[in-house]
């Protein structure tokens, strides 16, 4: 039950698998709006923590739940049962929060959650970093006026993130790419083996404010420079 | 099912992971329909390893009910695994509220994937989703406003095609997501109704003559014989039967928190312990508060029924006790399992689950409304302000002012000589002053 064979493949794809996301919240809701969905990815792309018993057979340790119910969204959302993990991520999504709710802010930017895996570089190159699934969240903030607006809108958004997290569940089974198990020389470099309780796959939060674009265009820039970076 | 040659082992493997995910599919839906926010802790694999790497502890009584729904097969093409979701009124009027269903396709993944562990990573992810989904249908916050005034939240678990058309109109069917395996692609899915309105139910011409709850002193159906309970003790043979098939109509209830141990269930037993509840001594029959008035008129009636029918359920008594009671008699006979654990549930009740849906009863709590008690202050206040208080003039009661009258009469009786020669001297008075 606990034992795994690691079936290293060597070649991740060069393509990350890009999803983009928008909703429109009010700005109190952003922080919950973003960790809801994050802390669903980051769920399914945990593992329990591995133990080697040789360099290719490893036991799996087991990861735990809660549910989380949003102050400002009505919503329910599963995390892993990790502090650590929780605080890391709450930590990286402040920022963008509070760059979204600055008074001279623009009303929408975006937040992206980018799985990767490291590959180490042959002297004098460094180790190279590259994404193979990024989630990207564009949030558009809206004004309400009044208290009822808000009951209304703290229902919509609720809704709203139902919708997408139907869409991650259904994307997330595909099996489109996932690294496969290192043998334990190499999980530093696709798991993050830095939280004592769970064993996500390696991410960053990156984030960018900005006067409304046109999305497609913008991600579609990103993904050029994000892949030329990967090329080199 | 087609699919690529698999070894013995591995056809072997992949049956037993199709087994076991099958069971915690049915672990994850109902623990979700609790009422309770689940926590689970991280474990390294020194402290313990579970299946799927997942923190899903089993609910022994969920267990046992899925097994029975199974009845030792595995979902199949046409068969596919369904976890029934439904609301159940005090007055036994049932809702099917969602339809999970783990159906099984013949298309099958052609890639050298192996069992173990790609094909079990697969299977994690998906449960993860169902973690994950379980949160956001109307269900799971209805499920935290169960009450034994209200509604209860059962379920039932088969295999077979189920009936959508209970869903309401406008129900909502959602792909949480899929595994391929070597021999097929298992494809998990909700439908969920959308419309939980108080709507009574479209009944025969028959029925709309009678008044809405005309079954309401059925002795099989009164809740205080259903909190009797009864377990008839179902034999292993009948039970490998998928629960719709059955002929047995069985439901349990749980009531109690999860923390408790639950006791094992023996279903040859006429003794029915509890469902996730620790083994207490049953209370006797006079402790239930009667949910409705003089339903304990009815007890006589039910004893006598029980001793004639012998496949009658018998109860069990405690209160917040899980009770399975099964009815015979009934042709389309159904197995449905109360899942409310809250902890306020001192008792409750059940009845006859007839096949057509029936409108909800919502308890209404209006506030400031109650009749009696020590919290009606600001009610009596309310009420004692609603009108201005009387003038104080209007303070002396009339008889005072009618006895006045009466001595008055009386005294100006007595003195009428007086009176008459005050006029008169009045008249004589006034003549030698007149013209005469």
């Amino acid at each position: 039950m606990t034992s795994q064979t690691a079936d290293f493949k060597t070649k991740p794809d060069m393509n990350a698998n890009t999803q983009v996301l928008e909703l429109d919240v009010e700005g109190r809701q952003v922080d919950e709006a973003v960790l809801s969905l994050f802390h669903t990815l980051l769920f399914h792309r945990s593992t329990g923590k591995f133990h080697y018993k040789n360099d290719d057979t490893y036991a799996v340790g087991t990861i735990g739940f809660q549910d989380v119910d949003c102050d400002f969204i009505d919503f329910t959302y599963v995390r892993c049962s990790s502090d650590e993990l929780d605080r890391s991520i709450k930590r990286e999504v402040s920022g963008f929060c509070e760059a979204i709710r600055a008074p001279d802010a623009p009303s929408s930017g975006q937040v992206a959650l980018e799985f990767y895996q490291r590959k180490r570089g042959r002297w004098p190159f460094a180790t190279e970093s590259i994404p193979w699934e990024v989630w990207t969240l564009r949030i558009n903030v809206v004004s309400l006026n009044n208290e009822h607006e808000r009951q209304i809108w703290r229902e919509r958004v609720g809704d709203s993130l139902g919708e997408r997290l139907l869409h991650i569940t259904d994307t997330l089974n595909r099996h489109d790419y996932i690294p496969s198990p290192p043998n334990q020389a190499e999980i530093d470099l696709i798991y993050d083996t830095a939280y004592p309780d769970v064993q996500p796959f390696l991410f960053k939060i990156n984030y960018s404010v900005s006067a409304p674009t046109n999305p497609s265009a913008t991600t579609t820039i990103k993904k050029l420079i994000r892949d030329t970076l990967a090329l080199t | 099912m087609s699919g690529r040659h698999l070894s013995s082992e591995d056809r072997r493997e992949l049956a037993r992971l199709t087994k076991i995910l099958s069971q915690k599919i049915v672990q994850v839906v109902v623990q979700s329909r609790l009422g309770e926010k689940a926590i689970t802790k991280s474990k390294t694999p020194a402290q313990g390893s579970e299946w799927f790497n997942l923190g899903i502890e089993d609910i022994h009584e969920i267990q046992q009910e899925t097994k029975r729904g199974l009845g030792g097969h595995l979902p199949d093409v046409g068969k596919p695994l369904v976890v029934e979701i439904l609301l159940r009124t005090p007055e036994s009027d049932s809702l099917v509220l969602e339809l999970w269903t783990l159906n099984i396709l013949d298309s099958c993944d052609t890639s050298p994937a192996r069992i173990n562990p790609t094909i079990y990573n697969r299977m994690t992810v998906l449960l993860k989703s169902l973690l994950a989904v379980t949160r956001i249908t109307p269900a799971y916050k209805l499920s935290f406003r169960q009450g034994a005034d209200s509604f209860i939240i059962c379920y039932r678990v088969y295999l077979g095609e189920p009936n959508f058309d209970c869903l309401g109109e406008n129900p909502v069917q959602a792909r949480l997501g899929q595994v391929t395996t070597p021999e097929s692609t298992m494809i998990m899915c909700v439908s969920y109704r959308t419309q939980i309105t108080l709507n009574p139910p479209s009944r025969s011409p028959a029925h709309e003559t009678i008044m809405l709850k005309s079954d309401h002193f059925k002795p099989e159906v009164s809740p205080r014989h259903c909190r009797r309970g009864a377990d008839r003790g179902t034999d292993s043979s009948e039970a490998a039967q998928t629960s719709d098939e059955s002929q047995d109509a069985a439901r349990l209830f749980t009531a109690s928190p999860l923390d408790q141990p639950s006791t094992p269930r023996s279903r040859t037993s006429r003794k029915v312990s509890v469902a996730f509840v620790d083994a207490k001594p049953a209370k006797p029959d006079g402790f239930f508060l009667p949910d409705i008035p003089f339903s304990n008129l009815l007890t006589s009636t039910i004893e006598v029924q029980q001793d004639k029918k012998t496949d009658k359920a018998e109860g069990v008594s405690n209160p917040s006790a899980a009770v399975t009671q099964e009815k015979a008699g009934q042709d389309t006979g159904e197995r449905v399992v109360m899942t409310a654990s809250d902890g306020s549930h001192k008792s409750t009740t059940s009845a006859q689950l007839r096949d057509e849906a029936d409108f909800v009863m919502v308890e209404l709590k209006t506030p400031f409304g109650g009749t009696c008690g020590t919290g009606n202050d600001l009610g009596a206040f309310y009420r004692e302000c609603r009108s201005a208080p009387p003038l104080r003039m209007f303070a002396d009661t009339p008889e005072d002012e009618i006895s006045d009258l009466t001595e008055q009469l009386l005294s100006f009786e007595a003195n009428m000589e007086e009176y008459d020669e005050l006029v008169k001297s009045f008249h004589s008075d006034n003549s030698p002053n007149s013209p005469d």
